[in-house]
């Protein structure tokens, strides 16, 4: 492996932390040393992986990252949209989740961070934590095992009552620096929640955000889950979800993707238990010399499952988009029932995407269907806009957003699917007109 | 109101107006009649300021005004209504949104308040109910899944709605049936008015029963080449349009 600033920096790092680390129980140290050496064997991948074909690394690579400090204490309070997100919010500072006492207990969820964990809440995580998803082929997850704060973890026995908020949040800090979270979420059989997940940090200054996600869930659960990428515009983000879907259960997961310089997002989940769904949507909007990374992965292990994906894309300027849907049926996922889509508007010529199905299908008797779009705006619609008074850029921003909408308006929850809808009509109209 | 000099316009290189000259005072109707391709809808286009159409020559003056140098939601705001051939669908706007951004655009041009949401709920279930339009389109994305008659009558209704001070009504008949086109005239008759103008293009006379022109004008390749009073309409609806090719005609 060759070395690099990002490279060396990660390793010091681990070595800053070895003390804090040292007391942990020996089922996390053990876990942490699988994603080291995980992460040690594949490096920083290039252009020349092919996971990794259309995103160039060369910046993280080359930056000497440090440590993101110890929050002190909460962050600020969210401007704009995010700030009308009231529902019950559990902080991750610089990737430190800020829990007092170490747990919290609403209706339907215990929330944990697994160094406060009881010896049975330890049985629980140490059988999920960085098991759900492989370490070989997800180097920053693997680096993430490795790095991780301490991770939050939210037991879903019951019906949560309203929406858990997890507010991811980078501080300014003077030179770039890097953070890496760890969530892990188990839903008890028949259980229901709904999560969701944003994503800030400062405009000025470059930093890194490495975000895990592991969702299990247990037989008949439901869980809605929802992604808001808003990071400041130097931002490297480096996030993977991972949802392992029991039988009869329901997981469903809305990505939307706004901000950072380069962001790349892994969202997975394995269908393990017949009669599971899935639902992996998603939004990305790009403009200057943006670059969104979406791949998706979809593991039908056994028959009866149905998965579906929207993902639609917007990208103005010199941006650039990357989708990368794979779905694989095994030989015994008969009856699969698999849907993917990706629809990209392109707004200027020098906007590019790369999109790529990868149906690997072993089993005989399944329905798996794909299709990616690239068009432009419809400039029929525009003149109809128009002609009816309504001014250029606000028709623009009308038509950009009805094709968004499309994604958004399948977001269950009234109150979240309100601030999405706000945010992405905010970013399409400062960032693309 | 509307004053065409000499015009002049092309689509991708093809000349299709070739000199139109045409005046249109407060308080008339007038009818542009002519065959497919003589360039009846071109010249609705250019005049709601289709990007597509280059106009090569002559000039037109609306309320004083060079209309050729306004942007198209300029001329809707000042305005200038085209009711389109071929209503555009537009998935994911929602029709009675649509028409409140555009509503309140072109009010916010003529210096009055925005409309809230109650007022312009009442205003639109009032203007539905004149043009018989099922309250159920309201609330669907414009045009989507319409019927061909919804469509045109989701124009007019458009209309009704934005009082526009010249309208013009491209083929607005096409389509419809003879109910439809009851309702469709009757929603544009409302509308008329001393201070107000329309100018309506259509291929058949058959409309023409139900909104009466002050004027009818031919156009064939390009140009005017008859004018006259309603009684034209008629001539037109006996004899055909080679009538007018014959020599000692154009």
């Amino acid at each position: 492996m060759e070395s690099s600033n990002a490279l060396r920096a990660f390793e010091a790092m681990l070595e800053l932390s070895a003390p804090a680390r040292a007391s942990e129980p020996g089922w996390l140290a053990e876990a942490r040393r699988a994603g080291l050496e995980a992460f040690r064997l594949q490096g920083i991948p290039t252009t020349g992986h092919e996971e990794w074909r259309s995103t160039p690394l060369t910046a993280l690579a080359a930056t000497a990252y440090e440590p993101a400090p110890a929050p002190t204490g909460p962050a600020p309070a969210a401007a704009g949209p995010l700030g009308g997100l009231g529902c019950n919010q559990i902080e991750i500072v610089n990737g430190a989740p800020i829990l007092a006492g170490g747990r919290r207990q609403v209706e339907g969820v215990s929330s944990f961070l697994v160094s406060a964990a009881t010896p049975q809440e330890q049985a629980l995580v140490m059988r999920r934590l960085g098991k759900s998803y492989s370490l070989n082929s997800h180097p920053f997850a693997a680096l993430n095992l490795a790095l991780h704060d301490d991770a939050l973890v939210l037991h879903v026995t019951a019906d949560s009552a309203e929406p858990l908020h997890i507010r991811h949040c980078a501080l300014p800090a003077g030179r770039p620096s890097a953070s890496a979270s760890r969530v892990l979420v188990v839903a008890e059989p028949n259980a229901r929640a709904a999560i969701v997940e944003t994503f800030e940090g400062p405009d000025a200054g470059a930093y890194l955000t490495n975000a895990v996600i592991e969702f299990w869930l247990g037989d008949g659960a439901a869980v809605e889950h929802c992604r808001i990428q808003a990071e400041g515009c130097d931002a490297t983000h480096l996030s993977l979800s991972h949802a392992t879907v029991g039988r009869d259960s329901r997981f469903t997961s809305t990505n939307i993707s706004l901000g950072s310089a380069v962001a790349r997002y892994d969202g997975n989940a394995s269908m393990l238990g017949s009669g599971g769904e899935c639902t992996l949507n998603g939004v990305y909007i790009a403009s200057g010399t943006q670059l969104i990374d979406n791949h998706t992965y979809i593991d039908h292990a056994v028959a009866h499952c149905q998965s579906h994906e929207l993902y639609k894309g917007v990208l103005a300027e010199r941006s650039r988009g990357v989708f990368n849907g794979k779905i694989l049926v095994r030989e015994d996922a008969q009856k699969t029932d698999a849907k993917q889509t990706n629809q990209v508007l392109l707004l200027s010529d020098d906007a590019q995407i790369h999109t790529k199905p990868q149906l690997e299908i072993f089993a005989d008797d399944v329905r798996c269907t794909h299709g990616a779009t690239i068009g432009r705006l419809d400039s029929d619609a525009l003149f109809y806009l128009r002609a009816r008074g309504i001014p250029a850029d606000q028709a623009h921003t009308m038509l950009v957003a009805a094709f968004a909408g499309d994604v958004v308006e399948r977001i269950a929850d009234e109150t979240l699917r309100g601030t999405v809808d706000t945010l992405v009509r905010d970013a399409l109209r400062t960032g693309l007109t | 109101m509307l004053e065409i000099r000499d015009l002049h316009a092309s689509v991708g290189g093809n000349e299709i107006l070739r000199g139109i000259s045409l005046s249109v005072k407060p308080d008339e109707v007038h009818a542009i009649m002519g065959p497919n391709g003589s360039g009846k809808s071109t010249l609705a286009r250019v005049l709601a300021g289709h990007p597509d159409y280059e106009v090569t020559g002559g000039e037109v003056t609306y309320c004083g005004e060079n209309l050729l140098d306004l942007e198209a939601e300029v001329r809707a705001q000042k305005g200038v209504f085209l009711a389109f051939q071929y209503p555009v669908e537009i998935p994911g706007v929602n029709n009675s949104y649509f028409l409140k951004a555009a509503l309140n655009a072109v009010r916010k041009a003529r210096g009055e308040e925005e409309l809230d949401a109650v007022d312009f709920l009442a205003l639109i279930r009032q203007k539905a109910k004149l043009l018989d339009l099922d309250t159920a389109l309201l609330s669907r994305p414009v045009n989507e899944g319409f019927s061909g008659g919804e469509k045109k009558r989701n124009e007019i209704f458009h209309m009704a709605v934005l009082e526009p001070m010249l309208s013009v009504l491209d083929e607005t008949d096409s389509g419809l049936d003879i109910d439809a086109l009851r309702i469709v005239a009757n929603g544009v008759n409302a509308l008329r008015s001393p201070e107000r103008a329309s100018i309506v293009v259509t291929h058949y006379q058959r409309l023409l029963n139900y909104i009466v022109p002050d004027f009818v004008h031919v156009l064939s390749d390009g140009r005017i080449i008859r004018s006259g009073g309603k009684e034209l309409a008629l001539e037109l609806e006996d004899k055909g349009y080679a009538w007018l090719d014959e020599p000692g005609h154009a």
